[in-house]
Order: C-alpha cells, then structure tokens, then sequence
C-alpha cells in the first residue's frame, strides 16, 4: 500500500474545505482527493471471497484486473472481494472549549478542523467495510456510538459531530482510562484533541489504552496562533474554558510564550514515543492528507 | 553678549559648592529658558505606554495556561526592560529640549577661606529689583542668592541680613545661628515698593560689623556681600552727603568714604542681579487740572508717561479705570528716553470719593505702570467767605459766582466773622477771609488744624485789620500766616509784577498780557514781610516797587495764601477818600480769585495721592464721651492685610496716623464714624524707574562687582563657546541614546510602546 501522496488536491486544503457547507461533503471530497493522488487504490479487500467488478481506474493494481472478463468486453474490470477484517477505528474527538478557538490565520476552528479529520477517517474506514465508533469527550463523555461497519454509521457519526456543541473542560486522563475499560476489542484508538489538560494524568490514560493493547494514534491539533502566537498589539486574551483573562504586551512574550509551549509539546511527544504511540502535531491550516496518510500508516502497520 | 542682542539670558537658579575649603557660588541658567516648557513633553513616552495600555485588543485563547506561565516567569523581566525603554525615551526628550534651550553655568564668585566667617548680606529692596524679564525677578533672585548662600555655608558662619528699601532696615542679627531658619527668613522677605536708602543701608553694615556677639565663639572675620541690580540712582547719583541721622546727625560723609571705610574692616561683593540695557515705562504723574470735580461736567485728566530705554516704544496702550472699571483707553508713541502726554475726560454721576486710575501696558517692570489718584467729586464746591465788613466779601463771592446761578459749581457762602465760631469748617472747600479785624485764638486754631488736614484759606487785608493781631499768628511753631504785616503803605501804583509767572497762581495770565494783570490799580496796601526762616513761603506777585502783594505757602496739607489789600472797594483810604484799590472792578480780579481757589482747595486732592513711604494721618471727630472714639479704626492695605491705626489725642483733638504705606495701591480706612470709607492712593516713586545701570567707573573701587549680565568680548565668546559646547554634548547624548533606544527596542522585541 503506498504510505504517501505524490501531489495534493486542493480539495485536502483547509481554505478550499472553508468554503464547503456540510461535514458529509467534506469528508468525501478530502478521501476521494486523498485517494485520487494515489499510486495504488486502497480500496482492495484482503479476503479471497468475489464480492464485485469494479472498472479500471488508473492507479489500480493489475493484479487485480478480471482478464477473463477482459477477454469478453475488451475492457478492464477489477475483481472486488469480500473483505473480512477484525479492524476497529475508535476516533475520540475532543469537543472542550479550547477547541472552538480559531486563530487570525487559521481558515477552520480547530474542532472543525477536527471534525473534518474524524469524519474523513470514518468515512475511509467505513468503505474499506471495517468498523468505526466515535466518541466526543470535554471533561467527561459527551457520546459515544459503538463501532459498526454499517453504512448508515457514517451518517449517525456525521449527525452526532454536528450536533455538538462545545463548551467545557478538558479531562483526558480519567476519560482516556474510563473509555479503555469500555473499548472491549482491541483496535485502532484514533484521539483528535489540541490536549490542553495535565500531561502525566493524560499520558497515565494513554498507557492504559497500550495496555489494552490498542494501537494509539494522536492526532494534536493546533491552531497556527497558538505555535507562532503572531500578535503584534496590546491584546486582552480571554481564556477560554475558564482561565480569565489578562492584558499583556504580546511581542515580548512571544519567545517565552513559544517556550512554554514547545517544551509542552516536546513532553507529550516524548511520552507518546515511549508507549508507542503515533503522535502528529497537526496545524489547522495544513492539508488533511497528513491526518489520512498517518493514519494509513498506522493500519498497515496493524494488518501486518 | 558679542554678537547677539542684548539681554538674553535669564535670572537663573544658582547653587553654592564648598570645595577646598572655598565657596564657589555658581549661577546656571538658559539663554532660552521659554524652551525649556517643552520639558513637559517628557511625560509622553509614560502618557503613550499608559494610553496604549487602555487601548488593547480583545483575543479569545485557548492554549492560556501556556500565556500564564510564560507571563508568570518573566513578569519582572519585562517591566524592568519596560522602565528601562521609558527612562531612556524620557531622558532623550530631556536631552533635547535642555540642548536647545543653551544651557549655561559659571562662577559668580569664589572666595571665602576655611576659617568662620561674619557674612553681612544686603538686599537691595528698592522697586526696581521687582523687573522681571521672563523667569524670576531681580528681587526673587537676589533672595534666593542669599538663602543658598546661607543654607551651604560653614557650621560656624553668622549671618547679618539687611534689606536696602527706604528707610533700610535690619532683618536678621548675627546671633541668630540656624542656618535653617535665617534660609528661610530670607526666602519670606517680600518686595517694598520703596526707593534704596543705601546710606542708611552702609550705616546698618557698618552697626552690624562693630556689634559685639553674645556669643563668644563668634567668628572675627567679616565679609559684605550686596544683591544688588546696581541702579544708577540707587549708586551713582549720590552726590550729596550721607548722613546717620538717628544715631549720629552731626556726622556728614559721602558714600565713597563711608564705602572705603568699611572695606578697610571687611572685603566688599557686588553680586550684580539686574539686566542689562533693561527697558521700562512708567506713568510718571496723574493729575486733573481743573481746580474741583464736580458731577455731571466733563472733567479732564493727565497723565505724562516716561520712556527709559534706548529704543522707542510705539503704540503704548495707557487705560484709564474709574472704580476699578475702565472708562478709556488711548495709544501713544513714547520716543526713546522721553515722556509722552496723554489726556481722558470723565464725567463723574455720584458724589464722593471715586479710584481714578491709569494703566499702562505692561511691560518688565509693572508696579510704575498704574497710578492712581482719589477725586473727591462734589456736588458743588462750597466756599466760606468770611467778611470783616459789610460788602467785604461781596466782590469775591461775585468773583467764585458772577451769575448768582443756582448751577454753578461754585457756591459761596458769606458770613460775619462773628459767625465763623459757630461753623463746621471741614463742611467748606476753601475759606476767604475778607478784611477780617482779628481773630481769636480759639478761631486761628479751628483755621490752622483746617488748613493742615488740606484745607485752604485765602487772606484778603483791608482798613479792618488789626495788624498785632495778625502778626501774632505769622510766629510759632506752626505759622497760621505766610507773612507778617509791617507798615501799611499808601502808594498809588499801577500793575503788578507777575514773576515771570512762575507760581500756579498767576501761571494762567502767562501770554494774556491784556487780561489786566499788568494794569491792576493799587493805592492802599500793607507791606508784607516774609520771615527769612520761611523757606517754604512762595512770592507769587510783586508791587512795582517790590513789595510783596501775593504770597502763599503750604500749611499741613492744605495752602495758605495772602493778599496785601482789600478784596473789596470798602476799605478807602481817608487821605484820599480813594478806595484802597480798584482791582475788584478790574478785568484781573475774577481770574486771580478763581486761581486763588484752585491753588488753596489743591491741597484737598493731594493728601489722598502720596508717595510710598509717606505716613497717612487725618483727624476724627472730638469723642462725645471717654473711651476711644474710634477704636475700630483699621487701614486695609493693597495687599489685602488689615492694620491697627495708632490714633493719638492732640489739643485740637485725636489724630489717626498709619505709617506703614510701604507698597503702592489704594489704602482705605475703615471704622470711620457713621461707617464711611476714606481711600488713598499710594503711589511709587518713579524715580527707581529709571533702570540704567550705574557705569562701573562710577562705582568705589572697593567694590568687587561680579555679575552675569556685562562682560568683555573675551567673556562673552568665551561663555557662547562653552554654551555651545554645552548644547552639543547634550545632543550628542541625545543621539546616542536613541541608538540605544533603538537597540534596545529590537533587543526586547518591541519597535514601540
């Protein structure tokens, strides 16, 4: 399976996703954009059961091609097999306040952002026929919806993330341990989540997931501001989920600020790679074809 | 100053260094000081970093605990780099504006030696120190001279401090040894509006270092320091003798030798504190010619201003206030060292005592820009005409109202002398005493203490007189009569010898030759002998022959005028059967009695216009009972501080007296029976006006002048090379602070605040 997109559609950029109304559209444009810069399909079962034919699309792997079929129409059909997979994608999306902050530069908030990612993995992982569940968290479980490779899932998932609404704290440790008792097969933990809360506490909730023996994939989102903290005036910032607010002159605190912030990031990092776990700082103004090809990454390298 | 004009540095703060046992008085100033009002705009680095903190943007954030911690770690940090960045814009601004405003600095004097020494410090307190030319004046510089001096001086210095205003006084002993307090005496000293009196200023140095100490550490050394505007009238006029007169009267030295006497017991400084070619107007005399005022007529005013400075003042605007509220103002050119004439006409609708003042423009100095004067306005002008005889007193009263008209100005009342004992004189303007026989003393009394509150009394002679009578009140201590009587003469002779129109009587006929003056016929007269003692006795017109036939001399405040004949044509000569004289049917007679009016009732208006310094004194009314009839009486001074009025029992009855007329302005009594006001005015003597600086050849030599203002060529370069040097500097550092500001601003990561 390659693990890397050749060119990128405009359709993974943030700005082009700005402008299109409807978490469903987005999701399908970012995986056929996605998929359309592949070298090789990923839309190929590993089970030997025929399911269909599928025409040719250049990229196909020829392995595949039906010749016999070939013989009779002169035209080049994929033979689709059944898949059977025991693959489980839990995507945890965290809906806090913090989430909600969009930057001056920043085309999407990072809940939208988000939102994209999560749906955009459903949906890949739901036409690959494996399961996919969702669960939204601030500073406990807002929802959750079992894993089901149903193809009315996406639709349940897509209506559940549009329907919230953010508005607390964050909490990851306790959630993270609660919600590795729930996961009772093992399987893919995809977290979207800018993981504004205690690092030990979220990484103790982290380890029990590993635990578990779930593969771990953290998705951190960050808004552009938040890493260059760009602002040039005396700024009054209101600190969402509850922190006050304070007046300061933003310039010369910008390299302090971007200390604070990179040794934060350089902690979870660190922690992640201990367990094992894929960690990805995601900026909302980069293309989704990061977050797909991650998360790719991390399938094969389960299937494996 | 080479090469610029004249005068333009400033009175500057002056401080004093003990160095090397040495006192060094430096004085330091700005040769623009007016810039250094843009000092205040070193307060808009701090204003702008305040504004710009109210004026913030609003952000919601997320990722805040990151902000706190990095706030928390480097909040000192950032408000020292803060402060550091205000400091310097501050001082940057600072450097700039001192720069342009050409700072200066230099010695004014280094001396005194390491042992304990006897200062005698002298401030000259005359008006002409108030001159002020944008900063602080003469006055207020020489004070705070002398108090720096005296705040840095040795534990063991004393200090003598005296005040040279007229009359000089002594303000501090040298047995006052806190510095602190002698400081600060000083500093409280206020500005007389007096002349110099620097006779008696060198008499009180002189008093001050032959004083014995009660303290018998008390230093032997003497030095005498004067601040000083070095007036020429105060310094190079004094060409008469100096006289100590309270402590020494005999004794008669000029200022030279009083001066090198005293540098023989103590070195003498000159501490120059005056500008200059300083220029200065002044309103030099407020009059009004007419002899009375009187409501509902156009009266006129005049005044003569007074240009004292080498270029011409143009378009000088002069106002006259009546009450405090203008009434009229003009403009005049005044030349150069020269006096201008300005008149105003006012017409008065009330009686009473009315302000009538005039202002000049100002100018550096402002306290001889008003003067002022108080005009008694009548509603008509009362006069008493005594007759000695039937019809003596006709012709004059016809004279003061030829018409009989109820609206005259003028209204004479004729009685017998035997009525005058029984008439309120100070109800009466002026008194005519017409062939009046004798009069007793009781009535000679009444007549004296009238005419010295100002009144005037007009003696007219005739065949009545008793001549012992009138002698006896031409001798005394205070002279009823300018003249006594001696033969009586009978010599017909016609025309009278004016004098060359010298006195105020006979001034008007000056170029009216035809107005019978020089025709008027006298046959009958007493020759009148004017007492050698009585230098203040004025002929005012001759017989032919000499002898006197006018005379009028000043009596108190009022006047006295006598005539050596009758008034009338009553009195006849019995060898002839003639009248004495004709003159009352002559053209002449009408003016000079008029004249004769207006000189006598003058002395009305000149009490209520006195020079500084001058006592106020008036009488009051007998007390019907024993206490005090006026024990509320008190003087309100311009300055608005009120003072007992010291009243003193006479045998003509109390007599109220205030001395204390030290500034100018309008002094009013108060607690007069009946609650009437009675105001004076007071006013400078512009003799100080004159601010020409007495030319250093002028000066003793053993005076030791040392001042800012004049130099050599050699100085000035000297001091606008070492002004200019000071300047750079400054903007030197000024320029390599906003480097730094600059570096520091990129350093700490802001461009500005």
């Amino acid at each position: 399976m390659p693990s890397a997109a050749p060119t990128i559609s405009p359709l993974l950029n943030p700005h082009t996703l700005a402008n299109l109304q409807g978490l469903e559209l987005r999701a399908r444009r970012i995986v056929e954009g996605y998929v359309a810069g592949l070298h090789r399909s990923p839309y190929q079962g590993f089970s030997n059961e025929f399911a269909e034919h599928r025409e040719y699309a250049p990229g196909d792997d020829l392995r595949y091609v039906d010749w016999k079929v070939f013989g009779k129409s002169d035209r080049f059909y994929l033979k689709q097999f059944e898949e059977e997979t025991n693959l489980i994608c839990y995507l945890l999306l965290d809906t806090s306040e913090s989430m909600q902050y969009q930057g001056p530069g920043a085309p999407l908030s990072k809940l939208a952002y988000g939102q994209c990612a999560a749906a955009s993995l459903a949906y890949l992982v739901l036409h690959q026929r494996d399961a996919v569940a969702l669960v939204t968290f601030d500073q406990e479980v807002r929802q959750l919806i079992r894993p089901s490779s149903s193809p009315t899932q996406l639709k349940q998932l897509l209506r559940v993330m549009e329907e919230t609404t953010p508005a607390r704290k964050t909490r990851t440790g306790p959630i993270f341990h609660d919600l590795a008792e729930r996961f009772a097969r093992r399987g893919i933990v995809v977290i979207i989540s800018d993981l504004f809360d205690d690092v030990d506490a979220m990484l103790a909730g982290l380890k029990h997931f590993r635990h578990r023996r779930h593969d771990v994939i953290i998705f951190h989102v960050l808004d552009p501001a938040e890493i260059d903290f760009p602002f040039q005036h005396v700024t009054m910032f209101k600190g969402l989920e509850g922190l006050g607010e304070v007046v300061t002159e933003p310039r010369g605190l910008r390299a302090a600020y971007q200390q604070e912030v990179q040794s934060f990031l350089k902690r979870v990092r660190t922690g992640c790679r201990a367990q094992q776990i894929d960690y990805l700082t995601v900026r909302t103004d980069q293309p989704l074809d990061t977050v797909l090809t991650a998360f790719l990454s991390a399938r094969k390298k389960r299937i494996k | 100053m080479q090469g610029k004009k004249p005068c333009p540095l400033h009175p500057a703060p002056c401080i004093l260094r003990q160095m090397d046992n040495h006192i060094y008085l430096l004085a330091f100033g700005f040769t623009n000081l007016a810039m250094l009002g843009w000092l205040a705009a070193a307060a808009a680095p701090l204003l702008i970093h305040l504004w710009s903190r109210h004026r913030f943007r609003e952000a919601p954030w997320a990722a805040m605990q990151f902000l706190l911690a990095a706030m928390r770690k480097n909040a000192r940090r950032m408000q020292l780099q803060q402060w550091l960045l205000l400091a310097v814009r501050t001082l940057i601004i600072v450097l700039v504006v001192l720069a342009v405003a050409e700072p200066y600095g230099e010695p004014l004097l280094a001396g005194g030696s390491s042992t304990p020494t006897h200062h005698v410090l002298v401030i000259d307190g005359s008006y002409s120190m108030a001159y002020r030319d944008e900063g602080p004046s003469r006055f207020e510089r020489a004070r705070q001279l002398a108090a720096a001096m005296v705040r840095l001086g040795r534990p063991a210095d004393t200090f003598t401090v005296i005040l040279m205003s007229k009359p000089a006084r002594s303000i501090l002993d040298r047995d006052v040894i806190d510095h602190a307090a002698v400081a600060a005496q000083i500093e409280a000293l206020t500005q007389p509006h007096s002349g110099a009196d620097l006779a008696g200023a060198l008499t009180l140095v002189q008093e001050a270092l032959s004083a014995k100490s009660e303290n018998r550490d008390a230093p032997e050394r003497h030095e005498v320091y004067f601040f000083t505007d070095l007036q020429r009238s105060t310094w190079a006029e004094q060409e008469d003798k100096v006289q100590s007169a309270i402590r020494n009267p005999q004794s008669e030295i000029s200022t030279h030798d009083r001066i090198s006497e005293l540098s023989r017991r103590a070195p003498l400084n000159v501490i120059d504190v005056g500008q200059p070619q300083a220029a200065n107007s002044a309103v030099t005399e407020l009059s009004s010619p007419g002899a009375f005022t009187t409501v509902n007529r156009d009266i006129a005013f005049e005044l003569a201003l007074r240009h004292f400075g080498p270029d011409p003042r143009p378009q000088c605007a002069v106002e006259l206030l009546v009450d405090g509220v203008p009434v009229g103002e003009q403009t005049v050119d005044l030349p150069a060292g020269g006096d201008a004439a300005v008149r105003f006409t006012h017409r008065f609708h009330s009686t009473g005592g009315h302000i009538v003042s005039v202002r000049a423009a100002g100018d550096g100095l402002s306290l001889d820009d008003v003067r002022s004067m108080i005009v008694p306005v009548r509603e008509v002008v009362r006069v008493l005409c005594v007759a000695g005889r039937e019809g003596a007193a006709k012709y004059v009263a016809n004279a003061l109202n030829p018409s009989q008209a109820g609206d005259s100005p003028i209204r004479p009342i004729v009685v017998s002398e035997g009525d005058l004992a029984e008439l309120e004189l100070s109800d009466f303007d002026c008194i005519f005493m017409c062939n009046v026989a004798q009069l007793i003393s009781n009535e000679a009394e009444r007549l004296r203490r009238y005419a010295e509150n100002g009144g005037g009394v007009v003696f007219f002679l005739g065949d009545r007189v008793v001549p012992e009578s009138y002698n006896s009140l031409a001798d005394g201590d205070r002279p009823l009569l300018p003249a006594s009587l001696s033969e009586l003469v009978s010599r017909p002779q016609f025309g009278l010898d004016p004098l060359g129109y010298r006195h105020a009587i006979v001034a008007p006929f000056r170029g009216q030759e035809r107005a019978g003056l020089l025709t008027t016929p006298v046959a009958r007269y007493y020759r009148l002998d004017v007492s050698e003692s009585r230098m203040d006795a004025q002929l005012a017109v001759a017989l032919p022959n000499g002898d006197p036939f006018l005379v009028a001399a000043p009596l108190g405040r009022g006047r006295i005028a006598m005539v050596a004949t009758d008034g009338s044509l009553a009195s006849v000569d019995p060898a002839t059967g003639e009248p004495w004289t004709a003159w009352p049917t002559w053209p002449s007679f009408l003016p000079i009695v008029r004249e004769l009016l207006a000189y006598a009732a003058s002395g009305q208006q000149h009490q209520w216009q006195q020079p500084v310094g001058t006592p106020l004194v008036g009488t009051l009314p007998v007390a019907p009972r024993a206490e005090s009839p006026s024990s509320n009486l008190k003087m309100m001074r311009p300055d608005g501080e009120a003072d007992a009025i010291s009243i003193q029992t006479t045998p003509a009855g109390p007599e109220w007296s205030y001395a204390a007329t030290d500034v100018g302005g309008i002094y009013s009594l108060r607690g007069l029976p009946g609650g009437a006001l009675h105001d004076f005015a007071v006013n400078v003597d512009t003799v100080e006006s004159d601010l020409a600086k007495a030319d250093p050849q002028e000066l003793p030599s053993e005076l030791a002048v040392r001042d800012t203002w004049q130099r050599t060529a050699d100085d000035g370069a000297h001091t606008q090379a070492a002004k200019a040097g000071w300047s750079a500097s400054l903007l030197w550092a000024g320029l390599a602070l906003l480097f730094l500001e600059s570096f520091l601003a990129w350093q700490f990561g802001r461009g500005a605040i």
